[in-house]
């Protein structure tokens, strides 16, 4: 019976205070909303991931080598632990599509057994079927380049082979765990399946076409159950050795595995850190809120415990409260937040595709995301409850304990304050008055700045970083690359074309750096001193020319190889054509929102590598100076006086005089489309990026995120317009008397709201100072993060997006004044007056 | 701000009423009530719990609005002032002393008056009011630091610091012991005396009554009485 009656009497209390409870139920709800969305999408990702590298069986291990005899595949399945061993051969081509603009892409062929379908890196046939075992040209290609350019299977596709077209039939459409994210390796952070396909063929054909009969170039392993990977990778390199082989790649460092799992990572913090705000901030309003309530009622808690309630009685009636708001914000979260979940799941696998999905509701996540709200919130309400069962019955029965008033310090040692009126000062005083509730303010300000200021922060950072590339380190609008060196002649006939404003001359080749034990692939740029097409920075922003002697080296790579401008680094070929790190702890990572927003490659300089496989057959190693450290957004490529390029690889590479391999082209707009098309009509070029393409992909992509970031934006509004409402409500409620004396003795309703929202302001000014550095701060964090061998985004924060928050908070806060002030004109100064709790 | 000549007619009440309505049922708090409050007087207005005493005071205080009749401040009716003209009207014509005081908790007794001062164009000096309570030596005390008649006797400088024409007392001596309330009484008294300021003091204290010039009796809304007192005593001759 008694506890009927105080639980009749929490409804009502519930009821007199709807709105703030219901602003920190809405907070709580957000919270683990976005913590269930967020945290199903990582484990139905990880998940999908999971399941298709398991059914589609993805080797444990791979090595790539120059050529290896095939019956070496028998020797390294003695290797003890090996199960299955796969040889194949892999190929870089240039492929045609006569109906499209852009009719030249690069493409990569991977041989397939002759009979029926590979043990290992099996593919999923989504369409079609598997190329017949006669030597009918016919191949499997990959889902993403097939769904760019809208091939289905029976359609053709031309394969140019030493400058021989071959015509292909696409027998099937294929996804493969290889390239769930498809990249060319692991130096390249960003798919592009505008430029770049991959594509099965049966291995006879491949051998056919490539003369590689009797060999392969890539051996894939699985290991059997039990087996040691270590130490087979460490024998099958042994035994591979002779044939050129590189290091030995373990499954997670394989290039699109490492990238998706660096995605993976990153949905996972942000998944944590966002709903950590909103329980703070919550964990706060129920704090104060109960407090306050705690506070009003102590006459009544003094009369419950006179008439025998127990301690324990009064302490669980207020901590309902808490358990109330944390169950009613954890339910509404976790049923929003399972339906938000699939949506960006959804969402997510429209982007990256993966060959078998495995979502399901994540009903472990609902309830720790419901638990996590539940224990913080009770938590916090569990000190205004504890305070009110330790309240003592005659205390507590009397009137409500005079406030303290003190002089704050700031006006002791600002004496200049002295001259405003005390009405403005009052506001000042009040600030000071309930430290609780400043901080609660202070900290909602903090809290929604800071959500704005990261989400916001790191899209600005992608921008930024992504427009440095574009616009201030690339003058270009078309880089041409050609399969094979040409002299520079070719390049200065383009130059002679209608439409072409300027041409220079490029030289790429892959390189490796080893310095102070650590070495690092890299591509070298070999581009004319005095050129105006490529421009570099120095990492702190100062521009820098290509250095007549010696090299220039990315910063991220100085790092890697503790380098600095005027050291020496020893530069030789690497083993492997296509530049991929033989570290395997090198990170390499990309921002997780650029890739859920789907934003493919933009690096034109990429396409040249296809054109310098053929080229490294010769070895090369000699020590040259770095003749300054650059700053290098996306990519990591050194530069060098082209002269120096090709001293350093002429001989060893046989290539002409004047060699070049690709063409920077600065065009008039209007004949943008001309050139590009005389471009790809020229013998020996692979292709031709047109820079203004790269960008509008951007764009478009680049928009598709808008949907995260403007619920970010949403969520920090929510977030700084609750806690502003009850902070702001609980002011004026404490302050009823107050404010109704100081109308009756004559101040207008005007004043009086100003006065409250003075006092809001301060905490908005307070709140705005600490909130803009922080927020700064962790966004510069946040973006730090990402940083890899090819991305080296650089913490930016536009002032639009700084003038965004200032200004979003302070609309808020003003909004969030309305229900107060619509208080103070409804007190009703008869009662106000003379009420005395 | 206007002089008033001497034993002019400061407020007029011309069958001002206050009712209310809780649903259907229509509750009279004052019932129609006519009668004036002169410059200098000093008024006691005594009645039980529930007579409309509060009522009366908050109508002539311009804090609550007539349901019926008027009530003129200087031949200007309240009834027809709006919510700024009623804020004006408070704030250079009525001072309010209040049982509970109201003092703002965060100012200081100096500072809780002249945040009153700043308010009118020509104010006395708050630190001489507080003076003449004989507050001079805590001024810079908060509420907190002051005992009950202090703090009265703070609202009362308060409520005198800006020169109003009419000051308001609710239970002025409610919350106090005798003898303080007894110098509580002292003051206001010494005000209507001497400065000419009207003085309208609700209490239920019978005893208080004896200082005022005349005196209204109410019961259930109305006023039963209001009776000239031949021979007003001095506050100090008060016994309760």
């Amino acid at each position: 019976m008694v506890t009927s009656k105080l639980n009749l009497k929490l409804i009502r209390d519930l009821r007199f205070s709807p709105l703030m409870f219901g602003g920190i139920v809405l907070l709580v709800a957000v919270g683990v909303m976005l913590f269930v969305a967020a945290y199903s999408l990582y484990l139905n990702l990880q998940s999908s991931y999971a399941t298709s590298y398991s059914r589609l069986n993805l080797a444990d291990f791979s090595v790539q080598v120059q050529s290896a005899p095939q019956e070496v595949l028998s020797t390294l399945r003695q290797i003890p632990g090996v199960g299955e061993v796969e040889g194949r051969t892999i190929e870089e081509v240039e492929m045609e599509q006569p109906e499209m603009i852009s009719r030249k892409v690069e493409g990569r062929i991977i041989s397939l057994p002759d009979i029926g379908e590979p043990k290992l890196n099996q593919l999923k046939l989504l369409s079609g079927a598997y190329p017949r075992q006669d030597s009918a040209r016919e191949l499997l290609l990959e889902s993403s380049f097939a769904g760019y350019y809208g091939y289905r299977p029976g359609d053709s596709l031309n394969i140019v082979i030493l400058d021989d077209k071959v015509k292909f039939r696409i027998a099937g459409i294929v996804q493969s765990p290889e390239y769930i994210y498809v990249v060319r390796g692991r130096g390249y952070p960003l798919p592009n399946p505008r430029t770049f396909g991959v594509m099965w063929m049966r291995k006879g054909m491949v051998d056919e076409m490539f003369g590689t009969s009797g060999s392969v170039n890539d051996v894939e392993v699985g290991m059997a159950p039990g087996g040691n990977r270590r130490t087979a990778m460490r024998l099958a390199s042994k035994i591979l050795s002779p044939y050129g082989a590189d290091e030995p790649v373990a499954s997670e460092n394989q290039a699109s595995v490492e990238l998706l799992r660096l995605d993976l990572a990153g949905h996972r913090r942000l998944a944590i850190f966002f709903p950590i705000l909103f329980f703070t901030i919550s964990s706060l309003s129920i704090y104060n809120l109960l407090g306050r309530m705690v506070y009003s009622q102590r006459s009544q808690i003094g009369f419950m415990r006179a008439v025998g309630f127990s301690r324990l009685a009064i302490g669980v009636h207020y901590l309902e409260f808490s358990i109330l708001v944390g169950v009613a914000g954890g339910v509404i979260g976790g049923v929003a937040g399972y339906y938000i979940g699939i949506w960006v799941t959804k969402l997510g696998t429209t982007l990256v595709q993966i060959p078998y999905y495995n979502i399901t509701p994540r009903w472990g996540v609902i309830a720790v995301g419901i638990i996590s709200a539940l224990l913080v919130i009770v938590v916090s309400g569990a000190f205004p409850a504890l305070s009110a069962a330790r309240l003592v019955p005659a205390q507590a029965i009397r009137a409500e304990a005079p406030i303290v008033g003190r002089v704050p310090i700031i006006e002791r040692y600002l004496p200049f304050l002295d001259k405003f009126t005390l009405l403005s000062r009052l506001p000042l005083r009040n600030f000071l008055r309930n430290i609780r509730r400043t901080v609660s303010m202070i900290a909602g300000v903090v809290s929604a700045v800071t959500l704005m200021l990261v989400s916001y922060g790191l899209l600005d950072s992608m921008k930024a970083s992504i427009d440095f590339y574009l616009t201030y380190s690339i003058h270009y609008d078309i880089l041409a690359a050609y399969l094979h060196p040409q002299d520079q002649v070719a390049m200065e006939r383009i130059e002679r074309w209608k439409g072409v404003i300027r041409a220079e001359p490029v030289l790429v080749l892959p390189a490796k750096l080893v310095h102070a034990g650590r070495s690092q692939n890299i591509l070298v740029y070999g581009l004319r001193p005095g050129d105006r097409l490529m421009l570099l920075v120095e990492p702190d922003g100062r521009k820098v020319d290509i250095a007549k002697v010696g090299l220039m080296v990315p910063e991220l790579t100085a790092k890697k190889l503790k380098l600095r401008s005027g050291g020496r680094v020893r530069i030789t070929l690497p083993k492997q054509t296509i530049p991929e790190t033989p570290d395997a702890g090198a990170t390499q990572t990309l921002n997780p929102l650029l890739r859920a927003a789907g934003i493919h490659g933009p690096s034109p300089r990429q396409s040249i590598l296809g054109s310098s496989r053929a080229l490294l057959e010769t070895k090369m190693d000699r020590p040259v100076q770095v003749s300054a450290v650059t700053y290098q957004p996306v990519g990591s490529t050194a530069y060098a006086s082209i002269e120096q390029v090709r001293l350093w690889y002429g001989r060893p590479l046989d290539l002409p005089p004047k060699a070049i391999n690709a063409v920077a082209i600065k065009v008039e707009p209007k004949y943008l489309q001309t050139v590009e098309r005389k471009l790809y009509g020229l013998d020996g070029v692979a292709s031709a990026e047109v820079v203004r393409y790269i960008r509008e992909e951007i764009q478009r992509l680049l928009s598709q995120s808008s949907v995260f970031f403007n619920a970010m934006l949403a969520f920090s509004i929510v977030l700084a317009a609750v806690i502003m409402f009850n902070s702001t409500l609980m002011n004026v409620i404490e302050r009823t008397r107050e404010i109704a004396t100081l109308r009756t003795m004559g101040v207008s309703v005007r004043s009086a709201s100003l006065l409250i929202t003075a006092e809001s302001i301060m905490a908005y000014v307070v709140g705005i100072m600490a909130g803009v550095p922080f927020g700064s701060w962790l966004a510069g964090r946040f973006v730090g993060l990402y940083e890899s061998e090819s991305f080296n985004m650089q913490a930016v924060i536009f002032p639009g997006t700084y003038w965004i928050a200032i200004l979003g908070v302070l609309a808020t806060i003003l909004i969030a004044q309305l229900p107060g002030i619509l208080y103070i004109r409804k007190i009703e100064l008869t009662k106000a007056t003379k009420d005395i709790g | 701000m206007e002089h008033t000549p001497p034993n002019e007619t400061l407020v007029r009440l011309e069958g001002a009423a206050k009712s209310y309505t809780m649903g259907k049922i229509v509750v009279p708090a004052l019932k129609p009530t006519t009668f004036s409050v002169l410059q200098g007087d000093l008024l006691v207005v005594l009645g039980p719990s529930g007579s409309g005493k509060t009522t009366l005071l908050n109508l002539i205080g311009g804090i609550d609005t007539p349901t019926d009749g008027h009530i003129f401040f200087k031949e200007k009716d309240l009834a027809c002032m709006n919510d700024a003209e009623l804020t004006q009207y408070r704030r250079y014509s009525v001072g309010f002393v209040f049982q509970f005081f109201n003092l703002v908790p965060t100012l200081t007794a100096l500072e809780n008056v002249q945040l009153v001062a700043e308010l009118v164009p020509n104010p006395l000096n708050a630190q001489d009011m507080l003076d003449s309570v004989g507050l001079g030596d805590k001024l810079n005390r908060f509420p907190s630091e002051l005992s009950g008649g202090e703090q009265q006797r703070v609202a009362i400088a308060r409520a005198l610091v800006k020169r109003p024409e009419l000051i308001l007392a609710d239970e002025p001596t409610g919350n106090l012991d005798f003898e303080t309330g007894i110098r509580v009484l002292k003051i206001l008294h010494d005000q209507a005396v001497t400065s000419g300021i009207a003085v309208l003091m609700v209490t239920h204290n019978t005893p208080i009554a004896s200082i005022a010039h005349r005196i209204i009796h109410m019961r259930s809304g109305e006023i039963v009485s209001l009776a000239a007192n031949p021979n007003p005593l001095d506050p100090e001759e008060v016994q309760w």
